[in-house]
Parts: structure tokens; C-alpha cells; sequence
């Protein structure tokens, strides 16, 4: 084999180590799986793996895998003609699995190992679970790799810059990262009540920085919320690397929106964002430029609203 | 029961003319699209924030007679046009969609005993 | 002065299923809505969270506005993520059979005495 995976290398960084040995077999594995009896014929299982569009049927007795029927297997049936036959004379018997509870890395070098293109995934209890293909472990991968990288550069540009009397917070946002917006303000939330501000301060910091990282995630090709606390200020910022708007005071009007279905059928694109941010803000500032970026500053007022 | 009966009752604000008196059977309250087409019946009045042209449509497409907008969200003029030219009436509320729904079907299930 | 509603009492008025079992168990108004930023809007305090939504944003957003429980109505599946993320920030989620519209009906009855 010309290359072999790059697996716990000397070279490899700790956090990719961590994250192919923290992930296991089951959080990677299809656990919708289509599978047929020993009695079934060839036939049957060919027309599971045309209408399911899958290329290997495992072959089940009371939840025990006792073989595989591959594409490779339909082939030979139809050239040798015995396609109704049941699967049991033909099936392979001896096969090689993989554990619900081993680490990813496993599988990962199975791949290496075998010329499978599947492996199926078994319980302690030797029941079939599941189906693991290569395809499942990228994606489980890259899933994973996005979360741990993000978190650590969250963590490098976090603590490092403060001073006394403040603190500083930048997280960067993933364009239509809907499943990580709203990490950067809940974050804020959690510094607001660690320096016991009031209910009401609280609400709005937390609303206008929820919308702003919203909008980053829907609008933009992604970007920071930047966070800073003084003694008397809530400064959040949005900044984004793109598009740009192009009528600044449209997008603040109330119902204005740019968002599609698909957006709004998330709950989210009614237009209300930035009418929103700028209600709970006691400062608030909109800069973009075309093709640029937006820059979008709003300040809450630690101590409350003025109410002279 | 009649929209302007149910407007009467609930305290609905009804911005479409007077000509487009709809008889209203049920409500359903959504602001996703997708789910008012889904799932919406036939006669009801569809209760939404979603102040715009596609709210109409749908409402025009699914047999929905009458829309009622939450929250005092104003409508914009060329939306009321719209109701006004497929036949679909357009109410306004300050109620959110918690308050105003639970009135509506309070108000139809009154009418019906 | 809004009356303190027992979540029990909730679950029990919408027929509904407790998904998870939060740090409070009273409510005192009911906000429903699809939009987030609608729901941002809010002034009030200790509310129960009526959506047809059900993703992680639903909680990330009950979050924001500190409400105190989340229903997920017409009976929607609730992915695994969002109910990992109720449990994770302490907010009871509440499934229920019902539309909103119906939803809304039941739970008014809790809330004024007629």
C-alpha cells in the first residue's frame, strides 16, 4: 500500500490523538442499517442493495451477524446463475468487525489493513450494531477536528490580553454554523453573572450578542464576536470578513430581511436582528463597506440603563 | 363565526376593507411557512408574526381566510393590497401569539355552544 | 401579579411528555413563537417557551431570555443534540401532542382564573 494513514505518529499533534481515541466506533457508525436473513435469496438482497442504495447487506439470525453479502457476491450469483438461491451458501462467514466501543482509531486502521470498504460493528454482547464505511469516518472526523480546533483557538486568543478591571473575549463564528452559534454568548451570560450584574443588564448583553453572532453565522462568510468588560462598559462586537451590506440604514429598519426559506424555517431571518440589537443597546454603530466586511460595535451600560 | 364578530371579541384590528368578511372555523398558529402548508387546516385564520407577501400567498394557496398579525407588527401597505386582491382578510393585534390564540379559540368554541 | 404554575400542572394541561426535568419547576407566562428574535423581544421573566421548533437554538435562545422550561409542540421529534443542550444549561423541555394554537388554548386555562 503507497500510503499508509498518518496514525499515532510522533509527529501528530495531541489534539488529533485525542480526538481519534476520545471518539468511539458507535459515534461514527450508521445505525440505520438494512440487513436480510440467511434463508433470503440473492435475489431479494440484490434489490435491497438497488432500492436501498447500499453495497453490502449484512445477513442476521436474532440480532447475531452470521455473514455478508457484497456486490461482489450479486455479480457471481448472475454470471453463475444462482441468484435464487438463499444467501447461506454464499455468504461470507468469516468476517472481520469492529466493536461498538473501540476507539476510532480502529477503525481508522482497519481501513489500512483490510480491502473492505465497510466494516460491520458489533456490542460487547455480540450483537450486530451497525455499519462503519470510510465515508463515516470522515465525516465523524471532520465534525470533531472543527469543534476541537475552534474551541483551541478560542482558548489562544482568550485571558491573554487582560488587565485589571477587564476582560477581553474573542470567538470566531462559522458561516452557517448553526449548531455552535450562540456558544461565544453564552459565554458572555456565564462572565456577566460571574461579576453579579443586574437581571436586566444581563438580558440585553445577552440578546444583543445573540443576535449579532446570529447574523455572523447567517450572513456573512463568517467571523469574531469580541467581548470587553470594564469597570463600566459591555463593548460586543461583530466583526466579519464579507460581503458587506450596502444600505446601512435599511438592514437596521424593523422587518427587513434577506434571509430564504430555508432560514426562516429555523426560526430564524424575520428581519428583527438588528432592530433588536440596537433596542437593548445604550450605544450601537454600524460600519460596512462592499465587498469588505461589516463591523457592528454595540455598548451596554454595566451599571444599567441611564434613566436621567 | 364570522371575522367581524371574532375581531369584536378579541379586540382584532382588521386593516383589509370591510368586503372580505371571511367565516373563520379554527385558527393555527405558525411562522414557519413550511409548516402552515403542512399542517394548517382549511378555514382557519392563520396566526403569525410573518407580516408578508408569502404569508398571503400561502394563506391564499391553503384556503386560509383570514391572517392576524401578533405583537402590533405593523403590515406593510402593498401586503394589505395583496390580501385585498386574492380575497384574504388581514387583522392586527398588540397580543403576542400566546394571548391572541387563546382568545380566538376561546371566542369560537363560545360561539359554537 | 402573575400566579406561579406548577410545571406538573403544565404537563399535565397539554397532555404532554417530560422530555427533561430542569432546575425550576414553576412558570409564570407563556411566550410562543418561531422566530428567535421575536421571542428576544420579550420582557417577561419565568416563562415557558412555546415553539414548533426544536433545535439547539431553541434552548440556546430560552437561555438568553432566562425562561424557565421549553415545549416543543405538534409532537416533533427532538433531536438528541437539543436535549443534550436542555440538560447541559438546566431547562426543562416539555413535549406536547398539540398545535400551538391548541397548545395556547389549554395552557390559558392555567393562567386566569375565570
Amino acid at each position: 500500500m503507497p500510503h499508509r494513514f498518518p496514525l499515532n505518529t510522533d509527529k501528530a499533534p495531541n489534539a488529533v490523538l485525542e480526538v481519534i481515541l476520545r471518539l468511539k466506533v458507535k459515534d461514527a457508525m450508521s445505525k440505520t442499517i438494512f440487513s436480510a436473513k440467511k434463508n433470503d435469496n440473492l435475489r431479494q438482497i440484490q434489490h435491497i442493495m438497488r432500492d436501498k442504495g447500499v453495497t453490502g447487506i449484512p445477513i442476521l439470525e436474532d440480532d447475531r451477524l452470521i455473514g455478508m453479502i457484497s456486490v461482489n457476491d450479486i455479480i457471481s450469483a448472475l454470471d453463475y446463475g444462482y441468484i435464487n438461491e438463499p444467501a447461506d451458501n454464499y455468504m461470507t462467514k468469516s468476517l472481520i468487525v469492529l466493536e461498538d466501543d473501540m476507539p476510532l482509531s480502529f477503525a481508522v486502521s482497519y481501513f489500512d489493513k483490510y480491502p473492505y470498504r465497510r466494516f460491520p460493528v458489533i456490542n460487547k454482547e455480540k450483537k450486530f450494531v451497525g455499519m462503519i464505511s470510510s465515508r463515516d469516518v470522515l465525516s465523524a472526523l471532520l465534525h470533531e477536528l472543527n469543534n476541537e480546533i475552534t474551541e483551541l483557538e478560542n482558548k489562544l486568543n482568550n485571558g491573554r490580553n487582560d488587565v485589571p478591571g477587564s476582560i477581553t473575549r474573542e470567538y470566531s463564528i462559522q458561516k452557517f454554523d448553526f449548531e455552535n452559534a450562540g456558544k461565544a454568548s453564552f459565554e458572555l451570560k456565564k462572565i456577566l453573572k460571574g461579576l453579579n450584574a443586574s437581571r436586566q443588564v444581563v438580558r440585553r448583553a445577552s440578546v444583543a450578542s445573540y443576535e449579532l453572532e446570529i447574523n455572523i453565522a447567517i450572513h456573512s462568510n463568517g467571523g469574531k464576536m469580541r467581548f470587553e468588560i470594564d469597570e463600566s462598559n459591555i463593548i460586543i462586537e461583530a466583526v466579519d470578513f464579507g460581503p458587506g451590506i450596502e444600505d446601512v440604514d435599511l438592514v437596521v429598519q424593523e422587518g427587513y430581511s434577506t434571509a430564504n426559506e430555508w432560514i426562516r424555517s429555523m426560526g430564524f431571518g424575520a428581519g428583527m436582528g438588528l432592530s433588536n440589537t440596537k433596542r437593548v443597546a445604550d450605544e450601537f454603530e454600524i460600519q460596512s463597506e462592499l465587498g469588505k466586511g461589516t463591523h457592528i460595535k454595540s455598548i451596554i451600560y454595566l451599571g444599567g440603563r441611564d434613566e436621567a | 363565526m364570522k371575522l367581524s364578530s371574532l375581531a369584536e371579541k378579541t379586540g382584532l384590528k382588521i386593516l383589509t376593507n370591510s368586503e372580505t368578511d371571511p367565516e373563520i372555523e379554527s385558527g393555527y398558529t405558525s411562522d414557519l411557512l413550511s409548516d402552515v402548508m403542512a399542517n394548517a387546516e382549511e378555514g382557519s385564520v392563520l396566526v403569525t408574526i410573518q407580516a408578508h407577501k408569502n404569508s398571503v400567498a400561502v394563506a391564499s394557496q391553503f384556503d386560509l381566510p383570514a391572517i392576524v398579525i401578533c405583537n402590533g407588527r405593523s403590515v406593510p401597505q402593498e401586503v394589505i393590497d395583496t390580501a385585498e386582491g386574492e380575497g384574504i382578510a388581514i387583522a392586527q393585534t398588540k397580543d403576542n401569539q400566546f394571548e391572541i390564540s387563546y382568545k380566538i379559540k376561546k371566542a369560537i368554541m363560545e360561539n359554537a355552544l | 401579579m402573575r400566579p406561579n404554575v406548577s410545571i406538573s400542572d403544565v404537563v399535565a394541561a397539554v397532555e404532554g411528555e417530560m422530555i427533561f426535568e430542569g432546575e425550576s419547576n414553576t412558570v409564570q407566562w407563556v411566550v410562543s413563537s418561531g422566530l428567535m428574535s421575536d421571542i428576544l423581544t420579550t420582557e417577561e421573566e419565568e416563562i415557558l417557551l412555546l415553539s414548533n421548533l426544536n433545535t439547539t437554538q431553541l434552548v440556546r435562545t430560552a437561555d438568553m431570555v432566562g425562561a424557565n422550561a421549553m415545549m416543543v409542540t405538534s409532537g416533533k421529534p427532538i433531536p438528541d443534540d437539543t436535549v443534550e443542550l436542555a440538560k447541559e444549561l438546566g431547562i426543562t423541555l416539555i413535549r406536547t401532542k398539540y398545535p400551538v394554537f391548541e397548545a395556547c388554548h389549554k395552557l390559558s386555562r392555567l393562567f386566569f382564573k375565570e
